[in-house]
């Protein structure tokens, strides 16, 4: 698999959140705001890379019986790093990001690439998917979000952290707050996985459906 | 046997360099965050009771003595305000029953029970609902409310008008600062009655 392949598998393809529908957990609690989905996207994609890089590296050393421990120590270092390290140098942004620093560690899309990729493949083509994997699944957290952060509070694009109320779309009394539950959540997860299966059936068959 | 052995062997050489690397990492980057902790705290401390010109941690056997009693259970940590020689106040964090969780509560109290000033350290209340507690909004009607009677939310005939929908983290902020009112008058810190 060519690099730019692996990059743009990610993106659409392969996308983790509509395609292979996985990390959902962390998927329905951030999609809450465009600010926090993007936070969140970015620091798993940082994560993805890294974890991508060592266990490729790392491959033809770790016996198969005992990959997946291996795996996840490996993960949960990384991740471990990242927070103690951002909340010493880069405290404001640990302040935004906040829980979903350490949430990355239960996200199954970065075990799963591990697993499926990283161990099979060189480092470079890793790299390229880590970040494929890491935009498709930011990409993917934008769009929910772009939808629930609206219905549910009637502001888009609120970044307290940073200062920046907001656009106010309409009053608070008209939003709907069951949007900001799980509940909502799954709903609006659902009828975006309907949609862009949708159109991939339409691109695969323009008989069908 | 002796695969499993080897196995053991890859997986702690592994988990041995993942430790040490940790422990590296954590060595470098603890100082700097306990030291960024220490002055948000203390800048806190300056917000909720702005009287004070510095404040005085009570000593452990104090603390434990008020923890030890079942009502105070969900005190953290007490400080006495002090300007000009004498203690104008207190700030206590307190942990507050939420609907998600633990409220913790930064509370400033001058020796009239009466709330200087109020800080949300740390919540996990729903976004967009309860998380509202930690906007100025809501805090700021705690400010110069107290004294005698302790407070409630307006469903429970209070001054706290609550949020909407957060009724549940609402009453959990009125518990945190009537527990800090209970305390502060209980033991008489700030008049130095009690003492």
């Amino acid at each position: 698999m060519s690099p730019l392949t692996a990059f743009t598998n990610g993106i659409y393809k392969e996308n983790p959140i509509f395609r292979l529908v996985l990390g959902l957990c962390p998927t329905i609690a951030v999609s809450l705001a465009v600010s926090n989905g993007i936070g969140m996207g970015l620091a798993a994609t940082f994560v993805l890379v890294g974890s991508n890089l060592i266990i490729s590296l790392l491959r033809k050393l770790i016996p198969s019986e005992i990959r997946i421990p291996c795996f996840i120590v490996v993960i949960a270092t990384f991740v471990t790093i990242v927070d103690l390290t951002m909340e010493a140098y880069l405290p404001q942004l640990h302040q935004v990001l906040g829980v979903f620093v350490p949430l990355i560690v239960v996200n199954c899309i970065i075990l799963a690439r591990a697993e499926a990729f990283a161990s099979k493949n060189g480092p470079g083509a890793s790299i390229m998917d880590g970040l494929g994997m890491g935009l498709g699944f930011t990409l993917a957290l934008c769009a929910i979000s772009i939808i629930r952060e609206p219905l549910g509070t009637g502001i888009l694009f609120a970044a307290p952290d940073l200062g920046f109320e907001g656009i106010r779309l309409f009053p608070a009394e008209y939003a709907a707050s069951v949007v900001t539950q799980p509940v909502g959540g799954f709903i609006t997860f659902g009828l975006l996985l309907g949609l862009v299966n949708l159109i991939t059936m339409k691109k695969n068959d323009k008989h069908g459906c | 046997m002796r695969d499993v052995l080897k196995l053991g062997l890859v997986l702690m050489v592994i988990c041995a360099i993942s430790g040490g690397l940790l422990a590296y990492v954590h060595g470098v980057t603890s100082e700097i965050i306990d030291e960024r902790k220490a002055q948000e705290v203390a800048e806190a401390m300056r917000v909720v009771l702005p009287s004070a010109e510095s404040f005085e941690s009570l000593d452990d056997e104090e603390l434990a003595s008020i923890k030890a009693d079942p009502r105070f259970a969900g005190v953290d940590e007490v400080f006495e305000g002090v300007a000009d020689g004498s203690p104008v106040g207190v700030v206590a964090k307190v942990q507050a029953p939420g609907y998600g969780g633990k409220i913790s509560l930064l509370v400033g109290m001058d020796s009239e029970l009466i709330v200087t000033g109020l800080q949300v350290l740390g919540h996990s209340e729903t976004p967009g609902l309860g998380a509202n507690i930690a906007k100025t909004e809501f805090t700021s009607q705690f400010v110069g409310k107290g004294g005698a009677r302790s407070l409630a939310v307006d469903k429970d005939g209070g001054e706290i008008s609550s949020i909407s929908g957060a009724t549940i983290s609402s009453r959990g902020m009125v518990t945190g600062v009537n527990l800090v009112r209970d305390l502060v008058s209980a033991l008489g810190i700030a008049g130095g009655v009690g003492r």
